[in-house]
């Protein structure tokens, strides 16, 4: 038992969450983490139409009988989205637990509320969480500069982030970007957060639908191998430094514009990587964390080493004097 | 509270002041020694032997600094040097020969380190590296340095673009010595993080800048105390090393033109006297030092043109300076004693890691 106001809040046994990746967060992914006491986010902006959410979401049913939540991104993307018809689609799928980002929830909190969904909201500043709490979420997920998925303009880290946030909001914080062991796990509850949200250490496990070779690839990355982009359209991405992400970069740096950056940036390119293993056509996106990260376990070795960690951690300064 | 480094020191808590050029003076490094940290003050605001110039002339010279120090204190205490400038560079024979009990080196390359670590040693000092990248972490650990001050994105001043939560225990994993984080520290939730994370304690600067005694100008202060964490930007225009500063006009002008004319041709004459060049010399060094890659003239002379403006906020509160600010500023909001600052950073750590033994820990 580990309990903190997540786990109440969500009715799961450990604070770890893992956060929605373009096209990998799918059933297998999800229920894996669900099944290991942690709280998997199924993606839904990789799916075309609602109706493959509600595909996507009978299939982890399927996998897992644990509580799982469903990402809406709240952002102006490449195409139209009526999001209505995903939260409506998550709902009536039986899903509770809707997890919001890119832009405030509050045009939505009435039908979710209404439906008795726990809204979870993820932000980078600290004024948009306290938004978030204000329009009515159960609790807020603040994001670090270290962390993979639009990190935000403004460059502050989790260290830095965390306890302000803890301060700025009644509700429970969530802590992302930067952790990918016991030590951030510990670290982040020191700090103030309830939980955490991992993204790049779910990457690099067995459960996670990717080609094996880009799995390989990323043990061998250091904390030093990655790269924002995409500052210039207001949509920071963490991404591999790589020969294609320098080029991206190079082109923002000469004034590219948003039409001409698309189809260089496009999420498609992420999949086709991510089945071929070609890494040499696409970024790809991963956090700071990639640098703490030496294999590939299962999800529930991952989850189950990071909490029997924690314990060895704190007992640790315990036996050293420390908070004894 | 016991560490690695409260006993390679022999203080009593894992509490470094970071030696910031300008914000430390003696009086500040002695309240944090005499409050059971470790005082370490920046020497490049010192000249080695002599009074610098008519611009400021009361300030001390760096022998003075470390006397005045030692009346205040009995504690141990540090001197910070830079070793990247040839400017801060001279200050080395003086800490040697007042045997400073420990030495803060930063910004160095392993030909300057290695012989100042060996000196140190002699005389039976203590010797701390700063660094920013795992790699010069390692290099510093095998040049024999005692322990490593990691310096994480969120820090004033230089660092690298890597933030603490990832940066410390990466680089815990791979040196033996001990470590402590720097950037982004300002209480005890910090603190017990920073030990969870695998270091064994942590270096202060914004925070233990903002106090009572720290002599920094009381414009400086309350732009510390106001200042959210969103409110500062890194660059290597400021002062030619990536540098974070309060944002500021001074700091959108520097961003937007590069190098003020003013402050390139005094930063090209201060270097040009202090290393005792001719002309022709000062040229032939430009032209050496273009050769490598870190450290062109223009960044030397950038550096001591943003050091000017460092100065001129910190010591006179000229709104035309540049103020060097970590992103913890955003968690700043009074302006207590050193001895609050650390002594309510290391019980609130100890209340945080006790409850998490109660929750977690068995």
């Amino acid at each position: 038992m580990f309990k903190t106001r997540i786990t109440e809040l969500f009715g799961i046994e450990y604070p770890i969450i893992a956060g929605p990746m373009a096209y990998l967060s799918q059933a297998e992914l999800v229920s894996a983490v669900s099944n290991a006491g942690g709280l998997g986010i199924l993606v839904s902006v990789t799916l075309p139409t609602a109706k493959e959410l509600r595909e996507e979401i009978k299939k982890t049913k399927s996998m897992t009988d644990k509580p799982f939540a469903v990402n809406v991104t709240l952002a102006p993307i490449i195409r139209e989205t009526n999001y209505e018809e995903y939260f409506a689609a998550a709902i009536e799928e039986g899903v509770d637990i809707i997890e919001t980002s890119a832009r405030s929830p509050e045009p939505y909190m009435k039908l979710l509320k209404d439906a008795k969904v726990k809204v979870m909201h993820r932000a980078t500043r600290t004024r948009d969480i306290r938004t978030a709490e204000r329009v009515g979420v159960d609790a807020v997920t603040i994001l670090g500069i270290e962390a993979a998925g639009l990190p935000g303009m403004e460059d502050v880290t989790s260290l830095v982030r965390i306890p302000i946030a803890a301060d700025a909001v009644k509700i429970p914080v969530i802590a992302a970007g930067g952790i990918a062991d016991a030590r951030g796990f510990v670290a982040a509850l020191a700090l103030g957060a309830e939980g955490v949200l991992m993204g790049t250490r779910f990457m690099a496990s067995k459960e996670c639908n990717m080609h094996p070779k880009i799995k390989e690839w990323l043990l061998q990355l250091g904390e030093a191998d990655t790269v924002l982009i995409q500052r210039s359209i207001k949509s920071t991405s963490r991404v591999v430094k790589t020969e294609y992400a320098q080029k991206v970069l190079e082109m923002e740096e000469k004034g590219a514009t948003l039409e001409e950056l698309l189809p260089l940036i496009s999420g498609r390119r992420g999949r086709n990587a991510y089945i071929t293993g070609d890494v040499s056509n696409s970024t790809i996106s991963v956090g700071q964390a990639v640098g703490l990260i030496h294999d590939t376990p299962s999800v529930k070795e991952i989850i189950e080493g990071i909490i029997s960690e924690a314990k060895l951690i704190v007992q640790r300064l315990h036996s050293a004097g420390i908070g004894g | 509270m016991k560490t690695r480094m409260t006993e390679l020191f022999g203080i009593k808590h894992p509490i470094m002041l970071a030696g910031m050029n300008w914000a430390t003076t003696p009086k500040l490094v002695a309240a944090v020694s005499n409050a059971g940290g470790l005082g370490i003050l920046g020497g490049a605001a010192y000249t080695p032997e002599t009074r610098r110039g008519a611009r400021i002339e009361q300030r001390e010279s760096l022998r003075e600094a470390i006397k005045e120090v030692r009346s205040l204190t009995d504690k141990p205490f540090g001197i910070n040097v830079m070793l990247w400038s040839p400017e801060t560079r001279t200050a080395i024979p003086v800490l040697l020969e007042e045997k400073v009990p420990v030495v803060n080196y930063s910004l160095g390359r392993p030909a300057e380190i290695a012989p100042l670590i060996q000196a140190v040693h002699e005389y039976g000092g203590k010797v701390v590296g700063t660094v920013a990248l795992l790699r010069h972490a390692l290099r510093s650990e095998q040049l024999g340095a005692d322990m490593l001050s990691v310096t994480g994105y969120e820090a004033a001043s230089h660092s690298g673009n890597v933030g603490a939560l990832v940066l410390i225990p990466q680089v815990a994993e791979q040196v033996k010595i001990p470590i402590i984080g720097v950037g982004g520290y300002a209480d005890g939730r910090g603190l017990a993080a920073a030990l969870a994370l695998g270091a064994e304690g942590i270096a202060m600067g914004t925070r233990l800048a903002v106090t009572q005694e720290s002599e920094t100008h009381e414009y400086a202060k309350q732009l510390w105390v106001k200042g959210t964490e969103e409110d500062t930007v890194i660059s290597d225009r400021f002062d030619g090393i990536n540098c974070r500063v309060i944002k500021s006009e001074v700091a959108d002008e520097i961003l937007k033109k590069r190098l003020p004319v003013v402050g390139a041709v005094t930063g090209a004459l201060r270097m040009k006297r202090l290393l005792n060049m001719s002309f022709g010399e000062l040229i032939r060094a430009a032209w050496s030092l273009r050769q490598q890659e870190e450290r062109s003239i223009q960044s030397l002379i950038r550096f001591a043109a943003g050091t000017d403006l460092l100065e001129a906020i910190v010591v006179n509160g000229n709104p035309r300076g540049l103020l060097h600010s970590g992103q913890t500023m955003g968690r700043i909001h009074d302006i207590p004693t050193v001895a609050e600052v650390i002594e309510r950073t290391v019980a609130e750590a100890e209340e945080i890691l006790k409850s998490m033994k109660a929750k977690i820990g068995s």
